[in-house]
């Protein structure tokens, strides 16, 4: 299977999904004109190499979302929560910047009801 | 050669003159834009930008920067931020007046970003079909009465909801800018024409608080 890598741009964040180690990572500002169009193939990969049986690292290191990439955000959280139920070893990392209590909290928000293991994470600006 | 370089200079002079005049009395009359009064307006109200058009993607993200360098050290220009783009992308997405090109299907509306003294406002304006207009209005009245946490269950609840549809998040921008803004979200309906009736959204953000 192969890598997915997408650079970022100035309204979508860099997604880096390394098959080799199951370490990935979706990371920036995330508001696109279509967040379904910018976000159905990386959830296309995912549900493909769910489907592989790995053990899967996510980490989300967000600075900015708006609403309708949060939607496409908890469908990919829904999906692991989902390989988690069926035996897969899954879990996410929540990266926020220390002082940055939106993000932390819709991090809460999105994992205080899941059952696989879920970090947030603070970290200094550079 | 002297008194021809005069007679012309004159002549043109005459001639500047005479477009002033006419352009004078086209503002006048209405048959020209009074731009004067729209800087004023704008000036007055204390307006540091605003766009009216069709708004794209391109123009969302320079006026995203505009914000982000205007409030580079706020410790609030997240929240700004979150709330002019989803108010931007509401426009671009549910405005009922669009630019239709061979490739592209973009709302037009106007957006207007204040500053005064205590606070910051945002406010957004397009048209809606009539027979709208009134759903919309109890929705947002429905929003502006509920309490932060109910807010919280709501946005939880309509995005389960909305994930199941194929929308491109209706519902939730308005949630999210009423828990941005804390509840300081304004609106008000007016009649356009036979048609259309003109929303204007306000959110005001608190300098202090």
């Amino acid at each position: 299977m192969k890598r997915l890598f997408i650079t970022a741009t100035k309204t979508t964040p860099e997604v880096d999904f390394n098959p080799e180690n199951g370490q990935l990572k979706i990371s920036g500002e995330s508001f696109p004109e279509n967040s379904a169009d910018f976000y159905a193939p990386i959830i296309a990969w995912l549900q493909n190499y769910i489907s592989r049986n790995p053990s899967i690292s996510l980490t989300f290191k967000m600075i900015y979302f708006n609403t309708s990439s949060s939607k496409a955000i908890l469908d990919i959280i829904a999906l692991l929560q989902d390989y988690h139920n069926k035996g897969g070893v899954a879990e996410i990392n929540w990266m926020y910047q220390e002082d940055d209590e939106d993000i932390m909290e819709t991090g809460l928000e999105f994992t205080e009801k899941l059952s696989l293991e879920c970090k947030l994470i603070p970290y200094s600006e550079q | 050669m002297y008194l021809q370089n005069f007679f012309f200079n004159n002549q043109s002079l005459c001639k500047d003159y005479c477009i002033s005049y006419l352009l004078f009395i086209s503002i006048s009359i209405g048959i020209l834009m009074d731009l004067l009064n729209i800087y004023r307006l704008m000036k007055e109200n204390d307006i540091l930008f605003s766009f009216k058009g069709a708004l794209n993607q391109e123009i969302l993200v320079e006026m995203g920067n505009q914000i982000k360098t205007h409030l580079s050290m706020n410790r609030k220009l997240k929240k700004i931020f979150g709330i002019f783009i989803e108010l931007s992308q509401n426009i671009m997405h549910y405005s009922d007046e669009r630019e239709i090109t061979q490739n592209s299907n973009i709302g037009i509306g106007i957006i207007t970003f204040t500053e005064s003294e205590q606070e910051y406002t945002i406010t957004s304006g397009n048209l809606v079909f009539h027979e709208k207009a009134d759903d919309l209005k109890h929705r947002i009245d429905n929003i502006k009465a509920m309490t932060a946490a109910e807010l919280k269950e709501h946005y939880n609840e309509m995005i389960s909801r909305e994930r199941n549809a194929e929308s491109k998040g209706a519902g939730l921008g308005f949630i999210d800018i009423c828990r941005k803004s804390e509840g300081n979200i304004n609106y008000i309906f007016r009649p356009y024409d036979d048609i259309y009736t003109f929303f204007q959204f306000v959110v005001k953000i608190d300098k202090v608080n």
